[in-house]
């Protein structure tokens, strides 16, 4: 009787396995279209929440810019080309910006991309009420947008000032159709979207994914980006909100995913995987330590500048990154217009002996010889660092502490979430900070050293008129060569006060199954997919 | 027995409403961070932060926020999540199928094979059977769910290819999560088990039935068997009732849109609305689950009466 229940169990698992594995062929296959055409799938965690741009706080995923068409877009020198806008042309005292719009654009509900369409965006963008995170700085900059009355796809934004991050502004405003939202209304609009860009949405499923399908209407897509200006190549999009690191990655080897993210300490398995060829690049981010300049002794600069002489960033991208990061000694990274790589050479490298020498020169002395410093007045000396949760950090915080145990500074890690760090730096009370910032204009830059967003955005409390000046001056200044001169002055400047110590600019590093033909990643990370396809000839 | 069951479930609802409350003040007052903030980004003026406030109602009075989401509650309306801007009833709706999927799959695979396991182990004890199971049974209670759910994905799915990593398409994406679930739930079932079985084969009932000429098959799993459950119920009462809050390490391993996720991130976003929304889920999963388990006491152990 044992040895007949043992054998029918078997049978039962054996049958369960021929089973599970037929069908987990016939899963993996369906994920698969023949010829030209086909799915690509994706992760994208970030983008799972309301496809309303008037709502949504995430802008920069896959989803948006795959339902929205944009005003501008960046091109791979980081300059505007125009996708919605055909030409355009500023006033001269930077007052106001004329915007002639392409002709055959349309949304998904077959209303045209015209005039008055894209002026009730931007008049929504601009009213404080809608309370829009895409946008925000429009409102009290657009006083008004006029459509042209004999030529109804010829808009002009009026402004109150110059403002010079107004193209970047206008490439990260998706354009909805307005006929959509108002019949949709802004409770519904987020899971029904219209928009005229390259897909439109099939099936949302929150919290999981979002299915699209090709706007077979699209033919716009940017010259200066797409060689073919639609429809897109793919049948469906299919963005996924996985945020497990080595699911992501384990989905990507198994082809359930088509592109994703890697980890840097996978990188050696995915790059030895046949089947997956790995981009590298560098994100739109920087790490720094900020020092609290309100609070002494942070406010001398010889002793934050001890600090970045003793910091050794190769170590810090090797212990962090692996070494796939980019170290930088400027405020803005390589991948911000505005980087100038000539100041590199004025910033302090790692100099351990310089870095003693200050410290000694400031009188924080080994006064008790245990190889830690005390404080001028003899007392024991502890730095805390506020360090956000994460790995990344983590391993960053421990290098520091290495580096400037090296050199006599005595550190203390305090580890919390970002938004407990983020909340004490409000208070003023802090002293130093590991953060980071990611965003795509210089103009980043006012947001933290204005000195009105002390006690917000300006987490180290430092401001100078000389600074502000600076800043208002190249935030205002719509000539880039004038104003890449302000920005390299500002950095310069930034540089010599060393409020931040400027670590790592962090690697973006992307898997793509080799199914996935003909596409190329911006520097600022844009995926350019439109023109791809699924082959599923092996070739 | 009815007179119980109403009297638990007043003080359940009054226990649920506790909860509310304190998560509510909470929220609001000790844990950092707050949704306009999150919402608006680093780059966001003050007054834009404001306005988002004001927009989310949380320019109101900590009080007056309470009494708002209370009333609200009592009609089922648990306001709009901040994140997806849609209803956080139809949202938790939405997810709860997935989780109800992992949580009584996994307890239903993991008490079975608990039970079986824990009762042969306890015959055969001190045997190699015995012995081998044990040993597995303390590895798979020890191992933690994040790792067990990466192994079986790196065997099953990138290794063998039989079955996929995530998703939610096909039954199929539910085996290898509910089997990560399941071998934790099986480990502790069959232990406890195992301990009890031998605990009661040492009766004196079962003396007395085994000298009655009962056979050894019908003393265990009619007599034996049944005085186990008592524990047993116990454990799968308060799984379930976890479970249905959302295994979150294994949703989030799987890509199972279920209410453990919902949660998590409701929390890393301070979306309010969505952290109450599934907190009172959570409280109101296991108050009910542990109603159910003392009511079954009554039917598996006929001396206990509540009345």
């Amino acid at each position: 009787m044992f040895s007949r229940r043992k054998s029918r169990n078997l049978g039962i698992l054996l049958a369960a396995l021929v089973l599970s594995t037929v069908l987990g062929a016939f899963a993996q296959a369906s994920t698969e279209t023949a010829g030209k055409g086909g799915k690509m799938v994706v992760a994208d965690p970030a983008s799972n929440g309301s496809l309303d741009p008037f709502v949504a706080s995430w802008h920069d995923g896959w989803v948006m810019y795959a339902i929205y068409s944009t005003l501008f877009v960046q091109d791979k020198d980081l300059n505007y080309q125009g996708f919605l806008a055909d030409t355009w042309e500023a006033a001269p005292d930077g007052k106001s910006l004329t915007i002639h719009l392409i002709h055959n654009a349309k949304f998904t509900d077959g209303t045209p991309v015209d005039g008055a369409a894209v002026k009730w965006n931007l008049d929504k963008y601009a009213d404080k009420d809608t309370g829009a995170t895409a946008g925000a700085d429009l409102v009290g900059l657009l006083t008004s947008t006029t459509v042209d009355p004999n030529d109804p796809y010829t808009i002009t934004l009026n402004l109150n000032a110059d403002y010079a991050p107004l193209y970047y502004e206008l490439a990260a405003l998706e354009i909805v159709s307005p006929t959509a939202y108002q019949k949709e209304g802004k409770d519904n609009f987020g899971t029904a979207p219209v928009g005229a860009g390259p897909f439109e949405l099939e099936k949302l499923t929150p919290n999981s994914d979002i299915l699209m399908k090709r706007n077979p209407d699209f033919d716009w897509a940017p010259k200066s980006l797409y060689s073919d200006p639609g429809p897109v190549g793919l049948d469906e999009l299919d963005v996924n909100f996985l945020d497990e690191d080595q699911t992501v990655l384990a989905a990507l080897q198994t082809g359930e995913l088509t592109a994703a993210g890697i980890p840097a300490a996978n990188l050696t398995d995915v790059e030895n995987d046949p089947n997956i060829t790995v981009s590298k690049g560098a994100l739109q981010e920087i790490r720094y330590v900020g020092f609290n300049t309100s609070k002494a002794p942070w406010d001398n600069v010889k002793l934050r500048q001890a600090f970045a002489y003793a910091t050794d960033r190769d170590e810090v991208n090797q212990i962090a990154y692996n070494g796939l990061a980019t170290p930088i000694y400027q405020p803005l990274p390589p991948t911000i217009w505005g980087n100038n790589p000539a100041l590199d050479a004025n910033s302090y490298h790692f100099d351990p002996d310089k870095a003693k020498q200050m410290l000694d020169d400031l009188g924080y002395k080994d006064v008790d010889g245990d190889g830690m410093r005390e404080t001028p007045d003899g007392k024991p000396w502890d730095v805390p660092l506020a360090v956000p949760e994460g790995d990344e950090y983590a391993h960053m915080a421990q290098a520091l502490q290495g580096e400037w145990n090296n050199v006599g500074i005595p550190v203390q890690i305090n580890t919390m979430s970002v938004d407990a760090l983020k909340a004490l730096t409000q208070t003023g009370k802090h002293d130093l900070f590991l953060l980071y910032y990611g965003y795509g204009d210089p103009s980043i830059l006012t947001y933290f050293f204005a000195p009105d967003r002390k006690g917000g955005s300006n987490r180290a409390w430092f401001s100078s008129d000389e600074l502000t000046a600076l800043l208002t001056k190249a935030d205002s200044d719509l000539n880039q060569t004038t104003r890449y001169q302000t920005i390299t002055q500002l950095s310069q400047y930034v540089i010599d006060q060393s409020p931040w110590i400027f670590l790592e600019n962090p690697p973006s590093l992307t898997g793509v199954r080799k199914e996935l033909k003909n596409w190329s990643i911006l520097p600022n990370q844009t995926f350019l997919f439109w023109n791809s396809y699924i082959d599923s000839s092996g070739s | 027995m009815t007179k119980y069951i109403v009297r638990r479930i007043v003080i359940a609802l009054l226990l649920i409403l506790a909860i509310a409350v304190i998560v509510f003040v909470m929220l609001r007052i000790a844990i950092p961070g707050d949704p306009a903030e999150i919402l608006a980004g680093d780059r966001a003026s003050p007054q834009l932060v404001a306005q988002i406030r004001a927009n989310l109602g949380l320019d109101r009075s900590v009080p007056e926020q309470l009494w708002i989401f209370l009333t609200h509650a009592l009609t089922g309306d648990l306001g709009r999540s901040v994140r997806f801007n849609l209803p956080v009833f139809d949202l938790i709706i939405g997810a709860f199928p997935y989780t109800a999927v992992l949580a009584f799959g996994s307890v239903t695979v993991g008490t079975t094979i608990g039970l079986t396991v824990g009762t042969i182990t306890a015959i055969k004890r001190h045997t190699w059977v015995d012995h081998i199971a044990m040993v597995l049974v303390v590895f798979f209670y020890s191992v933690p769910t994040f790792w067990m759910g990466l192994m079986l994905i790196l065997i099953f799915a990138v290794g063998l290819r039989v079955l996929p990593v995530q998703g939610t398409g096909s039954w199929q994406n539910f085996v290898l999560p509910i089997a990560t679930l399941s071998l934790g739930q099986t480990a502790l079932i069959a232990r406890l088990t195992r301990a009890n079985m031998i605990e009661t084969l040492n009766a004196a009932y079962i003396q007395t039935g085994r000298s009655k000429g009962l056979s050894e098959r019908r003393i265990i799993l009619m007599h034996a068997l049944r005085n186990t459950l008592i524990p047993i119920i116990t454990i799968v009462g308060l799984s379930i009732g976890g479970l249905l809050g959302g295994a979150v390490i294994t949703e989030s391993i799987f890509g199972i849109p279920g209410v453990g996720r919902l949660a998590i991130d409701a929390i890393l976003d301070r979306d309010y609305p969505m952290v109450q929304g599934t907190v009172l889920l959570v409280a109101g999963a296991f108050v009910f689950m542990n109603l159910v388990v003392d009511v079954l006491y009554v039917y598996v152990d006929p001396r206990i009466r509540y009345d």
